[in-house]
This record gives structure tokens, C-alpha cells and sequence, in this order.
């Protein structure tokens, strides 16, 4: 990269977090008007069933709900900004300290999830390109068309049923084994904090704890990386510059994966972007069914207990990480691909 | 005969599909060593089939017959025999020079890459490569070589590309069209560049084209296909001076002469070859011909008959080859 470019890209990674930060008010404000649909009278609401009119009136001054509405949202903008996400009604705790010590039960999952998907898609879409028309890409599409098509709540109870209740190879729901329960660590990830700790029986059993709900998450991801990865590969193995490739006497396992997947990884790499922030989304369905204490379960419980804003505070974290993710890929493309590097400028 | 070739195809056929028409139906043709030879046709007629096939590189076709090398044969044979003579004895060069290089590596890399697969270290391959870009007259070679693709310019880019082939010093180079995608100035310095390359080297050319005109100065016989099989063969100055195959005469009239002026419309033969499947009985030319007899139009393909410079195969060969004189 020469001087020219690493101005551009720097140039062009400011934009692009500009574009995140303007990204992240809108999905503000969006959050802010979902806030806003509360059924009847916050003040009511939160005063409970005994209060007076006085003290209605007081909370309705407390909660600003007496400002017009600009300046209830600068408010909200600026408690944002403190990390202040407002109260949970059922566990009358900050909703940013519940998101926080769930996050990253969530994050486990997805990230397994993720590590799963790009390891099963990724080579099973090169298999089945290279294996064009064979059985073995017949097969592959078999099982792309079985898991793109059960619905996921379904592969989660069967797998539940099936293999943690009757085979019983793996634990049926919950984070950790009841034994565990009182490990904790510094960063709140299990994995991690048992890692760090050597105390790799935990390791091993929030691992398996994690295994069944992360295929659950990842089958129907694995299963359209999987179909693009095919008919990507497929096509850039078409392509003059892999003929040339093999012209040169070089093995066909050098020819696929320096130049047909390499190349095919340009728009793979967008679509496993987006798709960490939907998985994260689909961790509502995987861990209420695991009773996995992530935020997706905190999700459910806010929307049966009508909290809209425990509702809002897990979107609004949703949408920070998916737009950060969506930073991150835009930054990696750079290194992928150089002639995007080098269009970046003047955009 | 046989021995003096460095290639030989017999009777090469390839097909797309099982049940497909064959697009290239029984070629037969000898290369040899440091010889120029040209294959010139229409679109279609089955030119980048031929020559794919011969190296192993249809995906997705039925190849039969024979194309050995120094008798090796390589229709059938494994990728591991076939690797050791892609590149290191055959190099190619394609049409499209911005479809040729792979778009996210360095040109360096990928003129390098040959030899790296045979044990040379980076440094080394990288120098080499260097050098390469140097002989086929990129400037500041040394720069140029960390650079990608999409900063070259097509002519620039083809120039690349007979690097990377010319990389693990061949025995022969094919060029499919190699100068079709390119502006007329630019055609003649690349056929001039990979013609000199050729000489210096002692290599054998085989250039590949839709447009007689683009060979006429660079290769020392031609061989003219017409859906999917030969039609004739000669040498260069015969097939100009007396072609013989009535398609050959077609495509020499519609080469622009010198003298005439810009504007005036360029000749083409009428009507369209035909397509792989749907071809005509008899002569395969004979919907187009302008000295079509009954003949022509029953019965097989008419076969190639030798003739004192070449082969020819039209079932009026005796008449033409009489007029002529
Ligand atoms: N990959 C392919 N699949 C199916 N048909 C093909 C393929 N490549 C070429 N053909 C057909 O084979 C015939 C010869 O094509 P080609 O060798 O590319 O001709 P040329 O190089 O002389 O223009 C054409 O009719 C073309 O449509
Ligand atoms: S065989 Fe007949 S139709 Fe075919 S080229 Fe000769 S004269 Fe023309
Ligand atoms: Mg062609």
C-alpha cells in the first residue's frame, strides 16, 4: 500500500465511522419513538395501582413526560450517553446492568455459532462448487435445502428432546451445571474467565451447555453461506484468471483457494457481517428454549412483562453491535480487496 | 513425422455434456519446435475449445482423441502429469486481459506463482518476475511488480500476462486472441513482443484468432477451422496467395485491403455458421459457399485431402486446385 492509499483508506475508515455514529441516531431516535408507543400513562404505569394523583403528576415532572417532545428526546439521547438505558419493571434493576450481565452469555453463543458457520459453510460450498453436479454436490444442496427450510424453534426442541434429553450426551438447558453456578469471573464470559482461571472442567461444561443451542442458532445461517459460497466459488472458477491459474502447473488446491475462494470471500465476508447481528437477534428464540440467561431471553421476559423499555434498551444493543460489526467488515474489505482500496477516495 | 513434432493432436473431438454435439469434431494438427503455426476461424468455430482441451482446462467438457507432447499424451491424463507440462512446457495467454489476472493479487504473485510451486524461494521467483516484466517492456519493472491488476492499462495487462506464461520458460506458447480485446496500435506491439520473445527463446507460437489479417505477418502456416473441424491448412504465403477451401477465399475477401478507403463497408461472408448440434449434412459450409453443387449438400462431411503445401477438404478441391494454376 503506498502513501496515497493509506491516506484514502485512513480517509475512508473516518467516514465510515462518521456514517456508524449518524447510523447509531437514528437507530436513537427510532428506539425513542418505540419508547414513546407505551400503552396509557407512563407516569400511571410506573406510580403503580395505589398511587395518588399527586404523585402522578410529581413522577409525570420526574420523568419529564410535562417537556414537548425535543426536548424529551435530547434527554433520552443524553442518558444514552451515560449508558442509561432506564429501569427494568421486573427486575427493578438498570436495564443497561441486566443487558450488561447477560451480554455476554449471548455473545458466547453467537460467537460459537459464528465459528461454526464459517467453519461448515465456508468449506462445504467449496466442496460442493468443485464437486459440480456430482452427488456429493447433490447431497451438500440436500442438506442446505433441509436446514435452510426447519424452522429453527423446531430443530431447538427436537435437539433438546432428542439428543441432550434422550441420547443425554449434552446438558438439556441452562449456561452452566447447577454445581458451577457461583463461578464468576472478570469479564463474565464463561469461557473465558474458566480459561483464564484453569478451570477447565467449567471450560468444558459451559462449552457443552453451549453446543446443541449453537447449532440450533447456526443451522440456518450454515445453511445460506453455504449456498452462496457455492454459486459464488462457482462462478470465479469460471473466471479467465483461474483457467490462467491452472495454465501454470500450479495444484488445484492452490488454484481453488488462492484464487476462486479468495476472490469469493469478497461478498461472503458482507453476508457473515450481517449475519452476526441476526443471529443475535434469533438468540430470543434459541435461549428461551435452552433457558440460556442471555439477552434474548431477557428479551422475552420484557416483552411478556410489557416492558417496553427493557423491549428497547436489547434493540438498541442489537443495533450498536450490528452496525459495529458492519464497521468492522467494511474495514477488513479494504484489506481484501485492492482495488476498493484504492476507489475509496472522493466517496 | 511424427517424431519431429513437438505437439501432436489427432483427431481431437470435444463435446459440452454427454449427449452434446461435438464443438470440436476430429482435428488433427502437428506443431513444430520453434515453429509459428496460426489457427484462424469464426466465433464459434471451436478454436478456444481445441486448444483448452489439449492442456486440461474444460471444466466441464468430453474430450476425446489425441494431443500428445514429445508423445506424452495428455488427453485423459491426471492433473499430476498434466502439471508438469501447463506452464512449464506450454504457456498460454488468453483473450481478455482484464479478465485474465486475478483481480485481488499482485502482478508479482501471480508471474511468480509458477515457479514458487517448483521450489523457488519468493526472493528469487520475485527477482525473476522483475526481470520477466522487464523483457516484455512494462516500465519501472521493479515498482510495478507489487502492483494489482486494475492499475495497468489492457495493453499493459496483456503484456503481463505473457510474463506469467513465459514465466517457467515454455516450449510453446498459445495465444487465444490475444490481441482481440486491445486498440489496433496496441495489437501489433503485442504480436511483435510475444513473435520476438518466440525467437530469442527457440519457442514454438500458436496464435489463435477470428481475423486472418491479425496473423498474416506473424506465423509460418495457418490452420483454418470451420465448425468445429478443419477446413484447410497451408502456409502462410500459399494460403494468401492461393487458398484453396472456398470459407478460406471468404475470409481473405473480407480482409480490409490496403488502398481502399476507410469508410467502405468491410465484406463479411453471408449468413451465419452454424451451431454444434444443428449442423448441415454434407459439406458443413454449404449453406454459405458460393460454389455450392449438389454434391455438397449429401451425404459426410467432406474429408481433408493433402494437397503439395497443406490439406484441404472440399469436394471441388481438384477444380480449385486446377483453376489456380
Ligand atoms: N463451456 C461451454 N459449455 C458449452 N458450450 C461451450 C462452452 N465453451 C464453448 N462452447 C461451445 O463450443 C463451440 C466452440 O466454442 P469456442 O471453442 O469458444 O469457439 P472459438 O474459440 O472458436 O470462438 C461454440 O458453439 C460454443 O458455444
Ligand atoms: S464442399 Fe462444396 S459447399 Fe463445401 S466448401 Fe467445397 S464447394 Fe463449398
Ligand atoms: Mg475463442
Amino acid at each position: 500500500m503506498n502513501k496515497e492509499t493509506a491516506k484514502n483508506v485512513v480517509v475512508y475508515i473516518g467516514q465510515r465511522v462518521s456514517l456508524t455514529a449518524i447510523a447509531l441516531v437514528v437507530l436513537s431516535f427510532m428506539t425513542f419513538t418505540l419508547g414513546q408507543l407505551v400503552p396509557g400513562d407512563a407516569a400511571v404505569v410506573a406510580a403503580g395501582p395505589n398511587a395518588g394523583n399527586e404523585r402522578i403528576a410529581e413522577l409525570r415532572v420526574e420523568m419529564g413526560l410535562d417537556l414537548p417532545i425535543h426536548k424529551q428526546y435530547a434527554i433520552y439521547l443524553s442518558k444514552l450517553s451515560r449508558g442509561d438505558l432506564g429501569k427494568s419493571w421486573f427486575t427493578h434493576q438498570p436495564i443497561w446492568e441486566d443487558i450488561k450481565a447477560r451480554l455476554p452469555a449471548s455473545a458466547e453463543l453467537v460467537f460459537l455459532a459464528m465459528l461454526l458457520n464459517v467453519l461448515i459453510s465456508v468449506p462445504l460450498g467449496v466442496l460442493a462448487a468443485t464437486r459440480f453436479d456430482s452427488k456429493t454436490d447433490g447431497a451438500i444442496r440436500l442438506i442446505v435445502m433441509a436446514g435452510a427450510g426447519i424452522p429453527i424453534f423446531w430443530l431447538g426442541l427436537i435437539l433438546q428432546h432428542y439428543v441432550a434429553g434422550e441420547a443425554g450426551w449434552f446438558p438439556i438447558a441452562g449456561r452452566v451445571s447447577f454445581e458451577f453456578r457461583d463461578f464468576s469471573g472478570s469479564t463474565g464470559f464463561l469461557l473465558i474467565d474458566s480459561a483464564a482461571q484453569g478451570e477447565w472442567r467449567i471450560f468444558w461444561d459451559a462449552l457443552n451447555h453451549l453446543f446443541l443451542p449453537a447449532i440450533t442458532l447456526a443451522t440456518l445461517f450454515i445453511a445460506v453461506v453455504t449456498r452462496t459460497t457455492r454459486s459464488t466459488v462457482l462462478r470465479t472458477l469460471q473466471e479467465d484468471y483461474v483457467t490462467l491459474a491452472r495454465s501454470k502447473g500450479i495444484s488445484e488446491y492452490q488454484v481453488v483457494v488462492r484464487h476462486a475462494l479468495r476472490n469469493a470471500l469478497i461478498p461472503t465476508i458482507t453476508i457473515f457481517g450481517m449475519q452476526v447481528g441476526w443471529m443475535l437477534s434469533t438468540t430470543i428464540l434459541v435461549e428461551e428454549i435452552f433457558s440460556r440467561p442471555g439477552i434474548g431471553k431477557y428479551a422475552v421476559k420484557a416483552i411478556t412483562q410489557s416492558d417496553i423499555h427493557g423491549v428497547v434498551g436489547v434493540v438498541l444493543v442489537m443495533g450498536v453491535i450490528f452496525l459495529i460489526t458492519n464497521l468492522i467488515v467494511d474495514i477488513v474489505h479494504l484489506f481484501l480487496n485492492p482495488r476498493h482500496r484504492e476507489s475509496v477516495q472522493g466517496k | 513425422m511424427q517424431s519431429s513434432n513437438i505437439l501432436e493432436v489427432e483427431s481431437l473431438s470435444v463435446r459440452f455434456g454427454e449427449s452434446r454435439a461435438k464443438a470440436v469434431d476430429g482435428i488433427s494438427f502437428g506443431l513444430t519446435k520453434g515453429e509459428t503455426l496460426g489457427i484462424a476461424g469464426e466465433s464459434g468455430s471451436g478454436k478456444t475449445a481445441s486448444i483448452l482441451s489439449i492442456l486440461g482446462l474444460h471444466q466441464r467438457a468430453t474430450v476425446e482423441g489425441s494431443a500428445q507432447f514429445e508423445g506424452q499424451e495428455l488427453i485423459g491424463a491426471d492433473n499430476k502429469l498434466l502439471n508438469k507440462i501447463r506452464g512449464k512446457r506450454i504457456g498460454l495467454v488468453l483473450q481478455d486481459p482484464f479478465a485474465a489476472l486475478d483481480p485481488v493479487k499482485t502482478v508479482g504473485h501471480q508471474i511468480s506463482e509458477g515457479l514458487r510451486a517448483s521450489g523457488w524461494s519468493k526472493k528469487r521467483a520475485m527477482n525473476h518476475a522483475i526481470h520477466l516484466l522487464e523483457e516484455v517492456g512494462v516500465p519501472s519493472a521493479s515498482q510495478r511488480v507489487n502492483a494489482y491488476p486494475h492499475q495497468f492499462s489492457g495493453g499493459m495487462r496483456q503484456r503481463v500476462v505473457i510474463a506469467m506464461a513465459l514465466a517457467q520458460d515454455p516450449d510453446i506458447l498459445i495465444a487465444d486472441e490475444p490481441t482481440t480485446a486491445l486498440d489496433v496500435r496496441i495489437q501489433k506491439q503485442v504480436l511483435d513482443l510475444m513473435k520476438q520473445q518466440c525467437e530469442s527463446r527457440g519457442m514454438s507460437l500458436v496464435i489463435i484468432t477470428h481475423d486472418l489479417g491479425v496473423i498474416s505477418n506473424y506465423t509460418d502456416r495457418i490452420v483454418i477451422m470451420y465448425a468445429g473441424k478443419i477446413v484447410e491448412e497451408s502456409s502462410r504465403l500459399k494460403l494468401f496467395d492461393q487458398p484453396l477451401h472456398p470459407y478460406t477465399q471468404g475470409l481473405l475477401d473480407c480482409l480490409p485491403t490496403l488502398g481502399h478507403s476507410e469508410n467502405e463497408y468491410l465484406k463479411t461472408i453471408g449468413g451465419q455458421p452454424p451451431i454444434p448440434g444443428k449442423l448441415p449434412s454434407g459439406c458443413r459450409y454449404h449453406p454459405r459457399c458460393a460454389f455450392t453443387e449438389p454434391a455438397c449438400t449429401n451425404g459426410n462431411n467432406p474429408p481433408l485431402v493433402p494437397v503439395k503445401w497443406g490439406r484441404s477438404a472440399c469436394i471441388q478441391l481438384e477444380k480449385f486446385l486446377k483453376e489456380s494454376q
